[in-house]
């Protein structure tokens, strides 16, 4: 059962043991810009998870044909592609969600976890395992978008994808939904995570 | 043997962007008229919330306003008639004196000249302060108001507008914007009758 282990042992790899922003602190300008709710870091996340599946898919595709010397502009070329796509797309099938990520669509062309999983991933594995890579590493991404955007909009707004969550009564932090929020958040989640990881060592060492 | 060879890498980088091109335009033409429908659907939405007659056989006008100053600006206005009298418009307007820059927006004007709506469509506010002026707890004041009733000015000013706290900035410049629309309107209104449709 060795492909089951390693479909195991790669989602967990993206989702915890190596999250994307977590645990290697990639693609920041995303993780800080867009999460000022759950919706637009949902929205990010799926994205750039889409994203990352195809352009994974299609490098490991296409990686014997691909010069070592001229693979990061090959790279580039069809990350951009795919991102142009989702962008084509979000704006026909969900224009609300187009208007609100706006900018950072077009900013996962260069997104580091993208190249990074091209790079470090695909372009030297096969398709299925490329695959599953990209869906754990978009995965991993898309969760960690979202929990930072619940804090943010619970505490900076009193609402939870646009439902209130705490009553009239909560006077909202606002200062969390703009960007010094975005990096305490950040900050916070990190050592939770941290501790979280210590608790676990330290069970196992005992 | 090595010229040839690198002669092979551009070889495969172009196919790359070619296959890549004809993708995105395969998208591009699918997608298209979805995109257009979508953004046609999101101003009709918009425009129903700023004019409560809003019809479907509004008629959209570049309309070109001389302001104060001399400044001959093209403002685009949906107007609805009825039996060919004008019944109001939606006039799309900008602002430049957002506390993040420009404000464009959505003004409903009914056929006395009196306010009716408000619809925000790009801005760079201050989210949690300047975006409140986006709903109708903040800009409901003005409905119903029109130039003669209305100072439009914030209070803080001497006149009439009720600020948002902490958004002062923000409140001035949609209030602003909001009289501009007024007088736009009125002269819109008032070439209407002189050109006799």
């Amino acid at each position: 059962m060795a492909t089951e282990q390693t479909v195991g042992k790669l989602m967990k790899n993206g989702l915890w043991s190596e999250n994307p922003v977590f645990v290697l602190l990639l693609g920041m300008c995303p993780t800080l810009g867009v999460t000022s709710s759950v919706e637009n870091g949902l929205g990010m996340g799926i994205a750039t998870a889409f994203v990352l599946v195809m352009s994974n898919l299609v490098i490991s595709m296409l990686r014997k044909v691909i010069p070592k010397k001229m693979r990061i502009p090959c790279f580039i070329v069809i990350i951009a592609s795919f991102v142009t796509i989702v962008e084509m797309l979000m704006q026909a099938f969900s224009p609300a969600l187009y208007r609100s990520l706006g900018l950072f669509i077009p900013l996962i062309v260069v997104n580091c976890i993208v190249l990074g999983r091209a790079e470090a991933f695909a372009s030297k594995n096969g398709l299925f395992k490329s695959m599953v890579d990209g869906v754990a590493m978009g995965a991993g991404f898309t969760l960690a978008l979202a929990a930072m955007g619940a804090v943010r909009e619970l505490l900076g707004n009193g609402t939870l994808l646009n439902v209130n969550m705490v009553g009239s009564s909560y006077h909202p932090v606002l200062m969390m939904i703009m960007p010094p929020g975005a990096f305490l958040t950040l900050g916070f989640l990190l050592a939770l995570m941290n501790w979280i990881n210590r608790k676990a060592a330290a069970r196992k060492e005992a | 043997m090595s010229r040839f060879q690198g002669i092979g890498d551009v070889i495969v980088l172009v196919l790359i962007a070619l296959l890549s091109g004809l993708a995105l335009s395969g998208v591009y033409l699918g997608t298209k008229e979805r995109i257009a429908l979508a953004q046609q659907r999101e101003l009709e939405a918009a425009l129903k919330r700023v004019c409560p007659f809003m019809e479907s056989d509004y008629r959209e006008i570049e309309f070109q306003y001389t302001d104060p100053s001399g400044k001959t600006l093209k403002i685009p206005v949906y107007a609805v008639y009825k039996e060919h009298v004008l019944e109001g418009a939606a006039l799309k307007l900008v602002t430049h004196e957002g506390f993040g820059g420009e404000i464009v927006f959505l003004l409903g004007v009914g056929k006395d000249g009196r306010m009716t709506g408000l619809y925000i469509l790009s801005h760079k506010e201050t989210p949690g302060l300047g975006t409140k002026a986006a709903n109708r707890s903040w800009w409901g004041q003005f409905v119903g108001q029109s130039l003669d009733t209305m100072n439009f000015k914030v209070k803080k000013d001497g006149g009439d507008v009720d600020a948002i706290t902490a958004a002062t900035i923000t409140s001035r410049a949609v209030s602003a914007g909001i009289e501009h629309g007024l007088h736009v309107y009125r002269a819109f209104a008032a070439s209407e009758v002189s050109h006799g449709n």
